[in-house]
C-alpha cells in the first residue's frame, strides 16, 4: 500500500477501504498539519484542523474529483487553507491577547522567553494583517518551501504572480513590524 | 527577522485520525445512491408484472370514472335546457 498512487488510494477510500485511508493519512498528515500550523500558530488547533479535514475526506470521499485536473495534494491543501482561515476568522483576538502579555517577574530567563514569544506573536499579527493572497503565498512558498509552480496551482494563479506576492508580503511585513 | 514559532505535531496524530475514522460511516453521493438503488432493484419478472398490472388498472379505472362524470355533466346540461 505504501507505493500506491494517491488516485488509487482515493478510489479505494471511495470503496470503504480503511487501509487506503490509513496509508493516505500517514503519507500526508505531517505535511498538512504544517500548513495549518502556519495559519493558526497553535499545535492543538492545527492538529484539530488536520483531523477534521481528513475525517471529512473519509466521510465524503466523492468530494474529491480527479477529473477536474487538480492533484489530491493541491486540492487538499486548498481544503486545509480554507479551514484554517475559517478558524482564524472565528478566533481573531487570539494573537492580540498574546502580544499584550506583560514582561513581568525577576526571572530573566522567563522574561526573555516572554519577550521572544511576544516578538513572534507580533510577527503573527503582522502576517495576519496581510491580504489573504499574500498570506497564502508567504505561508506556502516561503515558510513551507513549496515550489512556486505548486503554490501557483493551489492559488490558481501564475508562478510570476506568486513570486511578486511573496515579495510584496515581505515588504509589507517589514513595514508592519515597525508599526505593531 | 521573519523567523516564526513552529511546533511539530504529536507523534500519534495519524493514528488518532485513523482510529477516529472507524467510528464514522461513509456517505455516498446522490449518483452512487441511485446506482445502488437500481442494482438492488433486481426483482424477478412476476414481481414487476403484478405492480404494473395494478398500476395500469388504477389508471384505467380512474379514467373511466372521469369519462362517466363528463357524460353525466353533459346529460345534466341537456336536461336543464
Amino acid at each position: 500500500m505504501q507505493n500506491v498512487e494517491d488516485t488509487q488510494l482515493l478510489k479505494d477510500i471511495n470503496d470503504g477501504s480503511h487501509q487506503a485511508f490509513g496509508t493516505l493519512v500517514k503519507r500526508y498528515s505531517k505535511y498538512f498539519y504544517s500548513i495549518a500550523y502556519r495559519y493558526v500558530a497553535d499545535r492543538t488547533t492545527a492538529e484539530d484542523i488536520t483531523q477534521q479535514a481528513f475525517l471529512k475526506l473519509w466521510e465524503f470521499p466523492y468530494k474529491y474529483d480527479a477529473s477536474r485536473g487538480a492533484s489530491f495534494k493541491t486540492w487538499f491543501t486548498q481544503v486545509i487553507i480554507n479551514l484554517s482561515i475559517d478558524h482564524k476568522r472565528k478566533n481573531k483576538h487570539f494573537f492580540e491577547d498574546i502580544t499584550e502579555m506583560e514582561v513581568a517577574g525577576d526571572n530573566k530567563d522567563a522574561a526573555a522567553d516572554i519577550y521572544e514569544k511576544q516578538m513572534k506573536a507580533k510577527l503573527e499579527v503582522a502576517i495576519n494583517k496581510l491580504p489573504k493572497s499574500q498570506q497564502t503565498a508567504l505561508n506556502l512558498g516561503f515558510y513551507e518551501d513549496i515550489p512556486y509552480e505548486e503554490v501557483a496551482k493551489i492559488m490558481k494563479t501564475t508562478t510570476s504572480a506568486v513570486k511578486s506576492l511573496i515579495m510584496r508580503a515581505k515588504e509589507n511585513l517589514k513595514k508592519g513590524l515597525k508599526n505593531v | 527577522m521573519f523567523n516564526r514559532k513552529y511546533e511539530g505535531c504529536s507523534a500519534d496524530l495519524a493514528e488518532r485520525i485513523i482510529s477516529r475514522s472507524y467510528h464514522i460511516k461513509q456517505k455516498q453521493s446522490l449518483y452512487q445512491n441511485m446506482l445502488s438503488f437500481f442494482s438492488d432493484l433486481s426483482l424477478p419478472k412476476p414481481a414487476f408484472v403484478m405492480p404494473t398490472l395494478f398500476l395500469a388498472g388504477f389508471l384505467i379505472s380512474f379514467n373511466i370514472g372521469n369519462i362517466t362524470d363528463v357524460t353525466d355533466y353533459i346529460d345534466s346540461m341537456y336536461l336543464s335546457l
